[in-house]
This record gives C-alpha cells, sequence and structure tokens, in this order.
C-alpha cells in the first residue's frame, strides 16, 4: 500500500485533484420490455382502456441487477471484483464508469474515468493503423495534438511497422489486439476500469504489455477490476469486493475474501 | 414546533432528492416519530401533510412495484411491532415551487444543458465520427458518396421533366427550384429518419464509454452535413443548364442553413430518445415524413395553388418555413420574416422542450438499448 502511494505520488500528474467515488445504496434494475411492451401501439391501448395489463407493474419485468450497494473507494484504492457469472461485475464496472446511472439510491463519482472494457471498441476495419489510433484516442477521450505527440511511440509500441498503413482488416487478430492495446494504454486516466488483465500477443510482446499495465496502473488514483483470478487480484489489489447477486458478501482485504472465495 | 418542522423539511428535501426513484419516504414517517413526541407528533405530521402532500401508503403511486413493495413492508412491521398511534405516512410527490419537483426538473435541466455542452466541447470526436461514416462509404468504391449524388441528380431530372410538363410550368423556374427544394428535403428527412436511430445505432459505443449521448446526435446531423455537401454539387449545374444567374442573396442560405440544423437537433434529440424506448416508432415517422414530402411545396410550386389551400398547405406548414428559409435566398427570392419567425420560434420552443425531456429521460437511456 505503502509503496502503490509513493508510486503514484511519483507517476502521477494529477495528483492535486483527488478522485473518489462514494456510492450510497445505489441499485440497478433493468426493466425488460419484450418486443410487444416495447410497441406504442400496446402503450396506446393501455392508455385507452384505462387500466394495467396485469397487475404486477404494467406487465413489465425487472431485473435487478445490483442491490443496495454502500461503499467509497478514494486514492489509492486498487479494487479487485470477485464473484461468479452473473453476480453483477459488468454492471458495476458500467455503474463505476458513468454508463449507467443507478436506478435507486446515489453513485457520485469524481475523478476522470477511463473504461477498458471492450479495447476494440471504435476500430474501423477498413481504416488504416493510423486512422485509427487517432479514432479509438478520440474516442477515448484524448485530443488530437495529444495523440499526434504520442503517435510515434504508439507505433513502435505496437512493432506493426508498414503495416501501420495498411487497413485494419489485414491485420492478424494478434496485430489488431496490440494496436488496440497500444493506444488504449496511453490515457491517464484518475479513475481506471477494466474487465480483467489486459494481456496480449506473443511471449515477447507479453512481457512488454505487462510493464505498460504496471505503468498505467501506477499513474491512475483509483483502479477498479474485475477479474476470476486469485493470483491476479493477490498482486494487483488492495481491496476486494466480493459480489453475489448483485449484493455485497464482503469487502475487505485480498487475502481475506481470497481465502474466503476460492478456499485457502 | 416549528423548527422540528422546519428541520424535518429541510432533510425531506434533501432525502426526496437523492432518493426519489427509489421511495425510502418511510423514512420520514419515522424521522418525525423520533423528533417529536405525544401530541406533538400528530401535529407535526398534520402540518407537514398539510404543506406538503402526504399519500397514506395505499393511495401511494408513481413508484415501482419493487419499491413500493419494499415500504409497504417497512410500513407494516411497524405497525406490528409497535402499538403506535402515529400514522404511517409516505411522501410521494411534493407540490409547490420550492419542492424536490421542481429541483429536480432543476437538476435534469441543468443535467441536460452540461451534456450538450460537454457535447459540443467535443467536437473533435463529433466531427471524426461523423467523417468516418462518410469515409466509409468512400472506401472501395470509386465515386463514394457521390453516388447518391448521382442518383439524386438523375432524379430530380426526371421529375423535372415529367412534373414540368404536367404542371407546365417553365424550366427556367421549375428546375432550379425542384433541385434546391430535393437537395435540402433528403437532408431534412434523412437527418430525422437516422436521428430516430442515432442512439439505437451507437449502443455499443454508450454502453462502453461514459461519452455524452448529444454527440451521437450531433454525428447523425454531420454526417448528413457532409452528404448534403456533396448534393448541393448538383444546384450550380442546374442553374448552369437553365441559364439561371446566382444572386448574392443566396449567401442569406447559410444562417437559415444553421437555423435548420438547430432545429433538426431538437427533433433528432427527442425523436432518438423516444425511438430507443418504442422501437416500431422509426416506421411511423418513415410514414410521416413521406405525407409530408408531398404536402410541402416540394415537387410542386406554391404558386400553382388556388389561394385558400395555400394558407392551409403554406403558412401553417411548418416544413415549409423551414425549406423556405434555405431555398428561397438560393433561387433569388425573398424570405418572407413570417418563415423566419417560425422557424426561430420552433427552434427556442422545441430546444426548452427537448433540454427537459432530455434532462428528465438521461439517465434511463443506457437501460433502454
Amino acid at each position: 500500500m505503502a509503496s502503490i502511494n509513493v508510486a503514484l505520488l511519483i507517476g502521477s500528474k494529477k495528483k492535486t485533484i483527488m478522485a473518489s467515488i462514494e456510492f450510497h445504496n445505489a441499485c440497478v434494475d433493468f426493466p425488460i420490455y419484450n418486443a410487444s411492451a416495447r410497441s406504442l401501439k400496446k402503450r396506446l391501448i393501455q392508455v385507452a382502456t384505462g387500466g394495467k395489463l396485469s397487475a404486477n407493474d404494467q406487465g413489465r419485468v425487472i431485473v435487478r441487477a445490483l442491490e443496495d450497494l454502500t461503499f467509497s473507494l478514494n486514492d489509492g484504492d486498487r479494487v479487485g471484483l470477485l464473484g461468479h457469472n452473473g453476480a453483477g461485475k459488468s454492471t458495476l464496472l458500467r455503474l463505476l464508469s458513468g454508463v449507467y446511472a443507478p436506478s435507486a439510491g446515489t453513485a457520485s463519482i469524481s475523478g476522470e474515468v477511463a473504461s477498458l472494457i471492450d479495447i476494440s471498441l471504435g476500430i474501423d476495419p477498413e481504416a488504416s493503423g493510423r486512422e485509427n489510433i487517432f479514432m479509438r484516442g478520440i474516442l477515448l477521450g484524448m485530443t488530437k495534438n495529444d495523440i499526434a505527440e504520442k503517435l510515434e511511440e504508439i507505433i513502435e509500441f505496437s512493432e506493426l511497422g508498414d503495416f501501420i498503413d495498411m487497413p485494419v482488416r489485414t491485420y492478424s487478430s494478434g496485430m489488431h489486439l496490440r494496436l488496440a492495446f497500444a493506444v488504449s494504454t496511453t490515457i491517464r486516466p484518475e479513475i481506471l476500469i477494466m474487465d480483467e488483465w489486459l494481456s496480449v500477443g506473443d511471449e515477447g510482446f507479453k512481457h512488454k504489455a505487462e510493464a505498460r499495465m504496471n505503468e498505467l496502473v501506477e499513474a491512475t488514483s483509483i483502479l477498479v477490476i474485475a477479474s476470476h483470478s486469485r493470483d491476479l487480484v493477490m498482486h494487483t489489489c488492495n481491496r476486494v469486493i466480493w459480489l453475489e447477486h448483485g449484493r455485497i458478501k464482503m469487502d475487505a482485504d485480498p487475502e481475506t475474501v481470497t481465502r474466503a472465495y476460492f478456499g485457502n | 414546533m416549528i423548527e422540528k418542522v422546519q428541520v424535518i423539511r429541510q432533510e425531506l428535501y434533501f432525502r426526496a432528492l437523492a432518493h426519489l426513484n427509489c421511495s425510502t419516504q418511510a423514512l420520514f414517517s419515522e424521522r418525525i416519530a423520533q423528533a417529536c413526541h405525544g401530541s406533538e407528533r400528530t401535529e407535526c405530521a398534520r402540518t407537514i401533510r398539510n404543506r406538503f402532500r402526504l399519500y397514506a401508503p395505499s393511495q401511494q403511486r408513481g413508484h415501482s412495484t419493487w419499491s413500493r413493495s419494499r415500504d409497504r413492508k417497512k410500513l407494516e412491521t411497524r405497525r406490528d411491532g409497535k402499538s403506535d398511534t402515529t400514522p404511517s405516512y409516505t411522501i410521494t410527490i411534493i407540490d409547490c415551487f420550492d419542492n424536490p419537483v421542481f429541483r429536480m426538473l432543476n437538476n435534469s435541466i441543468t443535467a441536460a444543458v452540461a451534456d450538450i455542452a460537454t457535447a459540443v466541447k467535443r467536437y473533435s470526436l463529433v466531427g471524426m465520427l461523423g467523417w468516418q461514416d462518410v469515409r466509409q462509404r468512400y472506401r472501395r468504391s470509386a465515386v463514394g458518396p457521390f453516388w447518391l449524388t448521382i442518383s439524386m441528380g438523375v432524379m430530380i431530372g426526371t421529375i423535372g421533366l415529367v412534373f414540368g410538363q404536367i404542371f407546365n410550368s417553365p424550366m427556367k423556374e421549375f428546375l432550379p427550384f425542384l433541385a434546391a427544394g430535393m437537395i435540402f428535403w433528403s437532408f431534412i428527412s434523412t437527418c430525422v429518419l437516422e436521428g430516430c436511430t442515432s442512439l439505437i445505432a451507437a449502443e455499443s459505443i454508450i454502453k462502453q464509454l461514459p461519452i455524452p449521448l448529444f454527440v451521437h446526435i450531433l454525428r447523425t446531423i454531420w454526417r448528413n452535413t457532409l452528404i448534403l455537401a456533396h448534393n448541393i454539387v448538383i444546384f450550380p449545374l442546374v442553374l448552369l443548364a437553365v441559364q439561371k444567374p446566382l444572386g448574392l442573396e443566396a449567401l442569406l442560405s447559410i444562417p437559415g442553413f444553421a437555423l435548420l440544423a438547430l432545429n433538426l437537433a431538437w427533433i433528432s434529440l427527442i425523436l432518438s430518445l423516444l425511438c430507443a424506448r418504442y422501437r416500431d416508432l422509426p416506421q411511423i415517422i418513415a410514414s410521416v415524413l413521406q405525407i409530408a414530402f408531398y404536402l410541402t411545396p416540394i415537387m410542386w410550386l406554391p404558386s400553382l395553388l388556388p389561394g385558400r389551400a395555400g394558407t392551409y398547405l403554406l403558412d401553417l406548414n411548418p416544413i415549409y418555413h423551414l425549406v423556405q428559409i434555405v431555398r428561397a435566398p438560393l433561387l433569388g427570392q425573398d424570405v418572407s420574416t413570417v418563415s423566419w419567425c417560425v422557424a426561430g420560434g420552433m427552434a427556442l420552443f422545441g430546444w426548452c422542450i427537448a433540454i427537459i425531456i432530455y434532462g428528465l429521460y438521461k439517465r434511463r437511456i443506457a437501460y433502454w438499448l
């Protein structure tokens, strides 16, 4: 913890602004509109006949994905999210990144958030690698000048060489990921949201990628990462939240939670 | 007593604001019970009830079933547990100006304006996405978006010949009128139609990145503006063909276009929101646009209308005014003050409505997709 904080002080230039996340009884309910309930006609008929179609809330099915989450994250927190499939990890990540607003309760997030859930988002296969660097970068909130400054570094890191001016559809899937990874890891947000640790490429590239990821993580104030890996959580995080059925089952240090979650 | 009411009232504001969707207002009756004792308690509850509409749980409305049943459970356990004579009130929606609803409206307007402002500030993102859309049409195609221009040119030529003969209109007048009308109509209708699906189409981005949603609306308008820039090429060619000069007053269509785009932005914003929720709306809009196309003088000259019909189809048709502010200057005609006023008024009024609706439902959009 102490070492991370020291690293933060050195690594991050945005230390003046404190990032924080405060959740208070936040819930996420997904209304499930089946094909018919989604049509306007049905809604109009419903109004015209003056009654609800069914007794239980306009016949709408609501899935409660997250329920009464109360926690706060502060500078220096590296939080791991554990939980089985469907426990609400991805929904929580989206709530943290500001994509969803809680349907009940409050979630206040202060600080610049970046979400690296799908690093290939916004990559146009018909455009060249160079164009895609700009597109992906702007989508992540960088300015054109920022990107132009880092362009050479990104190209060099991705080791794509002359392929950078070829359309991305000619790339192999590994090259595609390298490009996406190289751009996505140039951002320096205050709050970083990730779904699993990003790891791309062959053996040689993996080490480079690992180092770059560490650098990125050190530069951020708050990291939230969903994972299924015990090692990752033990190495990267200093706090672990275990979600089960949309609720927090345990919120403590990695040691305690992983022991309870993975068993010994 | 009054101070206590004041204090509770303050808390009430705060909580009602924070939990407006969640309806944990049962807390307030508890709070009243804590703060006051004996007869004061009923007094206090009454005062609050008089000032803010309090409903008994059975009358409560406007909240989702889940929270309703949870509140009810809470209230029931309270009733069973204690021989408490205090009536358990829950607060639903509280009226007057100085109240949560007003504040919520205020908050949502602030949120909407903030979102729109950030979207405008991220114009480089809008520009890039719009360009990318257009460029995708160029790729591996020799003429790219000019295909649209070519097909539009052919259509203008055909309609011009046929209808020019039917209406017996002079080509020198009819062809430029038709060309300008068709070019701007195609801009308007694609803006509205694509505006309907702009949020649905951007689902993957919306669910991944916290980008202001208005960016996607602006992207649609920008993309269509770029395509308009391709199509407008036809107009000088038509002028050349019929030997009609282009005056300086044509420059007036630039502010006219800005006003048109401003109007299209709010229309797209409202429609995109509604279409994200009700998925068969785009089809309805498409039919409505088709009707509007025939009702608006684009294929026929307004001068051909007999007197009375003109009032209905021209003056009362807002689309006519929107078309007129960009088309008339290009044809060397004066734009009537009425057209400017209608277009300006629509922009102002429409934006007010759009901001309110957008603010109220912005939070829900990601859930609808």
